[in-house]
């Protein structure tokens, strides 16, 4: 499947055919994965993740960072505590920066520091909430006579492309900023897009993100939507109770094959396809129309079979409508796919789900294992789940679904460099 | 970037919603009501402009029972746009929405009546996501294709455009709607007022007139018969007033590309970013005629950034002008802009 070869036909959608009627044919160049960066409630960085990947941890605890006591969930995934001290020795140390905003520095510097001299022209970052902290600790000033200095801060950190645009000041880089806000599509809508830009030419060095930290204001909306479950997050189960809710940033850096260096080669993103359906803002169409047609549209795009797929890395909530509808989704196009949804151990990090699953893939992929859909007991999915300990196996392609609210699915390829 | 052309508009705003009335009012130099809001804990009322409920096709009704104004405005919005450009293909349309506060008032009673109090309706949060609107408008017109929401300070009206161009370009929709919206409330303009960037009610000091509502436009690919985006320029971060200027009269460079627009319709709106902008673009065209309809229409960061975008394609359409640019220097110290030339035949 891979090609050194880069130029590739122009637009070989199943849903367009033929040539796109209103431009040339510019072709297509490969995009390649040569930088990650991971924070997860797994490890702080890509080594310490892979391990714990590989291992089936469960990331969950209880939640730590406000007060659960009002609510009927009480755990979260939580990064380790370990990334404060990590951040107070970076040069970005006493910025004031945000709970994402760290996470984003510290990925975006692992990321940076495993491709050197990789300076992105653009960056696109998805995200559902930005500086939150920020906007709640705002709200709650307002009643306590917060300083006019505080305030502005606070607003001023409160947007979701501030994060960004403080952690790249701390490295030095002034790049155009595009922000994605697809709710737990957006870290694949944001990995897509990003790669889209170098395909078509239009970027060199795209730097894609995705992020989110835990937040009290979305814990209580997952709550009392009834949504996040009392017991473990068990995504695929038959008895399944709900999510649980996580955190944490991916980053990658992507450049056209042809210009990167061989050796830093991680991964190409090979195709990707989204999707919308219109049933309900929260709830997914129980046929699984969305990710069906996402998926069909990732498969089309990147020229693969149903049988090319090596493995699924599904959204898997854990939530009753979205495993079914998705799983649904899979009976139809890729039956036979080993599937596991990586939510079990890491939670549902929102706005970044769809960047840290991709790098788990990468993870998967390099270290030859299918990661493990922990806390399964038993499922009526129909698929072929990797259930609870991780399974060896050779894996060269990789799918991965995020979904979200407001009927958003996206669905991304992923292939391994020989 | 690949030129797209502007095939229908759609607007909802303080000055009205027929797009002939509302461009008259702009060019006129007329203001709405300034009123004001105070958000809990604010001492300080802002002023404001606010702008009416829209009425939405009944398509969009169901949905939009539990919604807050931004869909309502959007909704509107798009449903003009849509029915000045004709018949769109559901699946090959692209939808790509803008926001830089996004639902403010559904967050803000959430953490309010959730959150703090603990009590309150859980269907509220649905509708606080960024991308909620943009949910309402693709079920509102059948889109199932790709649809996107770009956050950021005005300059996402500029990324959103950038992304339609990219996604008609790379063959991936044969039309992109492109819909900004934005709504106000009390603690979201407090935070502007006390970043200095908001005007408060009483009396006038420097400072914003913050607003509301939605702009849409429908894009294709070029036609010489049509208004084209010829160039976004996907930006440059001011991070210190030492280079600023340079940052800027770069990007301007780079936008006009040799050519001298005709126009210039600015961001500025009476907050202190803008009179960086005017002085350079004065500097750079000294013979482009200038407009700034957010001094008359008020601030409403995305929105306003599709309304400048509006101002150019009125005078382009009308052959009062041959180009146009249209600076945008957002909030968050970020400038980007556009570039755009009049039909051709």
């Amino acid at each position: 499947m891979w090609q050194t070869p880069v130029m590739l036909p122009a637009f070989p959608q199943t849903e367009m055919p033929g040539e796109n009627p209103y431009f040339p044919a510019t072709g297509r160049l490969f995009p390649v994965i040569t930088g990650l960066g991971c924070l997860s409630p797994l490890g702080c960085d890509v080594p310490s993740t892979r391990v714990a990947l590989k291992e089936g941890r469960d990331g969950i605890s209880p939640v730590q960072l406000f007060s659960v006591d009002t609510f009927q969930s009480r755990t979260a995934g939580q990064v380790p505590s370990e990334f404060e001290t990590l951040f107070e020795k970076t040069q970005a140390a006493g910025a004031g920066c945000s709970r994402a905003g760290k996470f984003v520095f510290l990925a975006m510097r692992e990321a940076l520091a495993s491709r050197p001299g990789f300076v992105p022209e653009i960056v696109v970052a998805g995200t559902t909430s930005g500086g939150m902290d920020f906007g709640e600790s705002f709200f709650r000033g307002l009643n306590s006579g917060m300083t006019q200095r505080a305030a502005r801060r606070r607003v001023r950190g409160y947007v979701p492309q501030q994060p960004v645009l403080d952690a790249m000041e701390g490295f030095g880089f002034d790049a155009p900023v595009r922000i994605v806000s697809n709710a737990c599509a957006s870290g694949t809508n944001a990995l897509c897009l990003a790669a889209g830009l170098v395909r078509s030419g239009r970027a060199k060095r795209v730097m894609a993100l995705g992020f989110d930290a835990l937040a009290e204001l979305v814990f209580a909306g997952f709550d009392c939507l009834r949504a996040s479950t009392t017991e473990k997050c068990r995504p695929f189960d038959s008895g399944r109770t709900g999510l649980a809710l996580g955190e944490g940033a991916a980053c990658f850096l992507i450049e056209a094959l042809d210009d990167a260096p061989r050796e830093s080669v991680r991964a190409s993103v090979a195709g990707w396809g989204f999707a919308n359906d219109n049933h309900h803002l929260t709830q997914p169409e129980p046929s699984g129309t969305g990710p069906r047609l996402s998926m069909e549209r990732a498969l089309s795009d990147a020229g693969w079979t149903a049988g090319d797929v090596d493995y699924i890395n599904a959204h898997g909530t854990g939530t009753l409508y979205n495993d079914s509808s998705e799983a649904a989704a899979i009976r139809s196009v890729c039956p036979s796919a080993p599937v596991s949804s990586t939510k079990g151990m890491v939670g549902h990090a929102l706005g970044a789900a769809g960047a840290i699953e991709a790098a788990f893939c990468i993870l998967a992929m390099e270290e030859g294992f299918l990661p493990p859909n922990i806390n399964l007991r038993e499922t009526d999915s129909g698929l072929d789940i990797v259930a609870n300990t991780a399974r060896p196996a050779r894996l060269d392609r990789a799918l991965s679904n995020s979904f979200g609210f407001g009927g958003s699915n996206a669905t991304v390829l992923l292939e391994k460099c020989p | 970037m690949t030129p797209v052309s502007i095939l229908g508009v759609g607007c909802v705003t303080a000055l009205g919603r027929k797009w002939e009335t509302v461009w008259e009012r702009i060019r006129d130099g007329e203001t709405p009501e300034r009123e004001a809001v105070r958000g809990p804990g604010c001492h300080v009322p802002v002023g404001v402009y606010k702008t009416a409920l829209p009425d939405v096709p009944s398509a969009a009704g169901a949905r939009l029972r539990r919604s807050g104004p931004i869909s309502y405005f959007a909704c509107a919005a798009a449903a003009d746009a849509v029915q000045q450009a004709g018949p769109l293909p559901s699946a090959r349309t692209a939808l790509v929405f803008a926001a830089t506060d996004g639902a403010v008032t559904y967050t803000r009673r959430f953490f309010e009546e959730v959150v703090e109090r603990g009590a309150g309706s859980p269907l509220l949060f649905p509708e606080t996501v960024y991308n909620a609107p943009a949910s309402h408008v693709a079920a509102m017109l059948g889109l199932d294709g790709i649809v996107l929401t770009l956050v950021n300070d005005s300059g996402a009206g500029m990324d959103a455009l950038s992304t339609a161009s990219e996604l008609i370009h790379s063959g991936m929709a044969d039309r992109c709607l492109v819909v900004a919206a934005e709504e106000l409330d009390g603690v979201s303009s407090e935070g502007y007022r006390r970043w200095k960037l908001a005007m408060p009610a009483a009396g006038f000091q420097k400072g914003a007139v913050l607003t509301e509502g939605a702009v849409a436009l429908v894009l294709g690919p070029p036609s010489p018969a049509h208004v084209r985006i010829d160039r976004v320029h996907p930006g440059g971060i001011l991070r210190r007033h030492s280079t600023a200027r340079e940052t800027i009269r770069r990007i301007l460079g780079e936008l006009a590309a040799g050519e001298t627009p005709d126009l210039a319709v600015l961001s500025a709106s009476g907050a202190w970013p803008g009179v960086v902008e005017e002085s350079l673009v004065r500097e750079c065209f000294p013979e482009s005629r200038l407009l700034s309809p957010r001094r008359f229409a008020g601030e409403a960061f995305v929105v306003s950034s599709l309304l400048q975008c509006l101002c150019a394609w009125q005078e382009l359409r009308l052959k009062r002008a041959g180009s146009a640019i249209v600076p945008v220097l957002g909030w968050s110290a970020q400038f980007r802009g556009a570039f755009l030339t009049g039909p051709s035949g």
